[in-house]
């Protein structure tokens, strides 16, 4: 048997791992500035780049794509090579890879605060970072196949199966989120509308936490805990079912992000039936994590990795348990739209992303620069910090979420709202906030703390760029004696094509089951008489809506509640959205649900709570947005956008495109002279007119029919 | 429900037969590997490996 010489290629390793903490600090920091904002509106600097609704996403983007992305494809690469006793398949494309992926987090890292956005959450890139992705993501596979491809070990671990699945389903989600009709290079419409929107973007957002945040974390959990523990996982057999199971459930729970909707009632049932069933495959990897430590417990209490690990681990577990009870409808009343659910994200997010990060870092630099840890005390006292921190974000939130909540449902004795003014139950859990943040400045303390340690440790040793190892090519291998029934997980082991396709089909299933029916079947979304395309202007005040990322704190959503009805007006109906590319749903309410905003206030409160919240809503928390005022509404796209529209289906008559910048003109002539005689004078070319246009026209459409609400 | 050439009825009967032949292939599955392959597979993580110093 001949016995091949390779190097593993540990630099690549390293740049992903720099880049993520780097780019996790970024996004942290960040991340507090926005929760800074929500109690202290100031800290924008009066600027629109650093507003909430514009670094909300720059911060979900960074912790996500940047911090995480960055910290999987370290452990992915690492572990791959060892797994696969091969060095990765070209130098090359692991190269292109990284410094590509490092410029599409530039790009978002300038055009988000720009507000230069698609709005949809997880997915706000416009189309070129989009198509970026793509090509990334391409490379990203070419090399990870390839290495599967020259693998010296004949069988595939179960880690390897969990990078197979991301790499699969992440490529099927961002392909089929991103189809968007391109207006300009930075601005595109997406091709869904309204609940069909919906519908992909939350089977989209569900899955990005499943196969961005979950499976590949999963595989790093299978790879690296029994290496800290220095045993092998619990249970094998449990791994396979864990996989099968996880990525066959997963991909069904979406709708459990718009129950009480507007989608249809079956998807959101099935949604809620499918989520349930995950916790079965979830709590069974978590335990499978857990047991892997049994005899070993003695070691959690020294080795900061394990200390990590563990509480990583629980995390998942926590927040694997939380999601699929939140997806129960009743609770979901409770908890969707508040402070509640960024709570059970950061469980997931700081917890298991962040915790396991840390713990595989801890271990990866000292063993690439051949030392030790420079210090296990600094070590456990970032561990200790950081779970304090996660401690002090989650718990407040948690508790203010509820409590706003109840508030928002309180009837009093005579039938009529307790808190009819929502500010109200705003101002009520700002304590929550402020406590939130302490919780996740110290959060990020714990992590400077790390950044110390990891240098010095660098500091102390000496880089190992290309370690030598030493296999059997696998040709010359010869298989271990077989058991009569072990054949079939063994066959699929070693074809690694054959299995992605086959976890490939896994995951299109559920997919299927949910869209098919929502797209193809005209009952699920009955259309609406009274319901008319938006004016040109009221789309430019769209676009405004959009570039300001109102729809970060205000959903267009009305629950059909009594507490919702009495408060915003009468419930959302499917086919009031069928114009709406994209959907503008939201999924928190920081302020209240604007779907039936329209007609509410006169023109004139509009421009003064706009220059500054606090004069029409005393204590407000909205920032101030006086360059709408002053800035003069980009018209250029005017008939552009018409045609785009007709392309997607909205049915603008024939040769409107041609007349749209005119009836655009009427129209804020009209708003303008309005807004003249009662005291609040702004020429017709602001953007605020446009933007006023689309407020005054929300939820309007079927307003006369219906006497649902009490507006 | 309509649609689908009408049979749009069979739709969640076949998703539950998908479903749950899915599992118990999955379970028979990882119950027919043998011992020696699972101690074999557990043990790959753990293969002393280049310039790697087993965790203390």
């Amino acid at each position: 048997m001949k016995i091949e010489t390779f190097k593993y290629d540990n630099s690549i390793v390293r740049a992903f791992s720099i880049a993520s903490v780097v780019f996790g600090i970024v996004g942290m920091l960040v991340g507090l500035l926005a929760a800074v904002q929500i109690y202290f509106p100031a800290a924008n600097l009066g600027l629109p780049f650093t507003t909430f609704g514009r670094i909300r996403p720059l911060h979900t983007n960074a912790v996500i794509f940047a911090f995480v992305g960055n910290a999987m494809f370290a452990g992915i690469y690492y572990s791959t090579q060892r797994l696969c006793k091969a060095r990765l398949f070209s130098d090359v494309l692991s190269w292109i890879h990284f410094w590509g992926w490092q410029a599409i987090i530039l790009s978002a890292a300038i055009t988000l605060p720009l507000g230069i956005t698609t709005s949809k959450e997880y997915a706000e890139l416009e189309w070129p970072i989009d198509l970026a992705i793509a090509l990334v993501w391409v490379v990203f596979a070419i090399n990870f196949f390839g290495t599967l491809a020259k693998r010296r070990e004949r069988h595939m671990y179960v880690a390897l199966w969990f990078y197979i699945s991301t790499v699969i389903t992440v490529a099927v989600l961002h392909i089929v989120n991103s189809f968007e009709l391109p207006l300009s290079w930075l601005k595109s419409y997406s091709v869904y509308a309204g609940v069909q929107d919906a519908l992909v973007q939350w089977w989209y957002g569900h899955n990005a936490v499943a196969f961005f945040l979950t499976t590949p974390y999963l595989g790093l959990m299978y790879y690296f805990l029994p290496k800290a523990a220095n045993r092998p996982v619990f249970s094998y057999r449990l791994s396979i079912i864990h996989f099968w199971a996880l990525i066959f459930i997963y991909i069904w729970a979406g709708p459990h992000h718009l129950l009480y909707s507007a989608l249809p009632d079956w998807a959101q049932s099935l949604g809620m039936v499918f989520s349930l069933m995950l916790i079965a495959p979830s709590w069974g990897g978590m335990l499978n994590g857990l047991l892997t430590l049994r005899g070993a417990w003695d070691k959690v209490r020294q080795d900061p990795m394990l200390k990590f690990m563990v509480v990583a681990v629980t995390a998942y577990g926590m927040s694997t348990l939380e999601g699929p009870l939140m997806s129960i409808k009743s609770i979901n009343a409770l908890t969707h739209f508040t402070d509640y659910t960024i709570a059970h994200v950061h469980t997931g997010a700081l917890g298991w992303n962040g915790f396991l990060t840390f713990s595989m870092l801890y271990w990866l630099i000292p063993q690439m620069y051949q030392t030790k840890l420079w210090s296990t005390k600094l070590a456990n006292a970032h561990f200790w910090i950081g779970l304090l921190g996660m401690t002090f974000y989650v718990l407040p939130i948690y508790w203010g979420g509820v409590t706003q909540s109840l508030m928002w449902k309180q009837f009093n004795a005579e039938g009529f709202l307790q808190y009819p003014n929502f500010l109200e139950t705003l101002l009520n859990i700002i304590p929550m906030h402020m406590l939130r943040s302490i919780g996740g400045s110290l959060y990020l303390t714990g992590v400077i703390l790390m950044v110390i340690n990891l240098l010095k440790t660098a500091g102390q040793g000496v880089f190992l760029a290309n370690p030598e190892a030493q296999a059997p090519a696998l040709k010359d291998q010869v298989e271990h004696a077989e058991a009569p029934h072990s054949y079939h997980h063994r066959w699929l082991e070693k074809k690694p094509m054959i299995f992605t396709v086959l976890a490939l089909v896994a995951i299109l299933i559920g997919g299927l089951v949910e869209a098919v029916p929502t797209f193809l079947i005209r009952t699920n979304i009955p259309t609406i008489a009274s319901v008319r395309p938006y004016t040109p202007l009221e789309l430019q005040g769209r676009d405004l809506y959009i570039r300001e990322g109102c729809v970060g704190c205000h959903s267009q959503l009305v629950r059909p509640f009594r507490s919702e009805t009495e408060r915003y007006g009468t419930y959302s109906k499917a086919g009031e959205y069928v114009y709406d590319h994209p959907f503008l749903w939201g999924s928190k309410r920081t302020g209240p649900d604007l779907h039936r905003v329209g007609k509410k206030y006169p023109d004139a409160w509009h421009v003064k709570h706009m220059e500054n919240p606090t004069s029409t809503s005393p204590g407000s928390i909205m920032p101030p947005y006086p360059w709408l005022l002053t800035r003069k509404l980009d018209t250029k796209a005017t008939q552009k956008k018409i045609t785009v529209m007709r392309k997607l289906g909205v049915p603008y008559p024939d040769g409107f495109e041609f007349t749209a910048l005119d009836d655009l003109k009427a129209q804020a002539k009209s708003i303008s002279d309005n807004l003249k005689q009662t005291g609040a004078p702004v020429e017709a070319d602001r953007e605020i007119i446009a933007l006023i246009a689309y407020l005054q026209r929300l939820g309007t459409d079927i307003k006369a029919a219906s006497q649902g609400g009490t507006l | 429900m309509e649609g689908l050439g009408g049979h749009i009825a069979a739709y969640p009967i076949i998703s539950l037969v998908i479903f749950v032949s899915f599992f118990i292939g999955a379970i028979l599955w990882a119950l027919s590997l043998s011992r020696s392959h699972v101690n074999h597979m557990s043990q790959l993580p753990l293969d002393s490996q280049a310039g790697e110093k087993p965790h203390e």
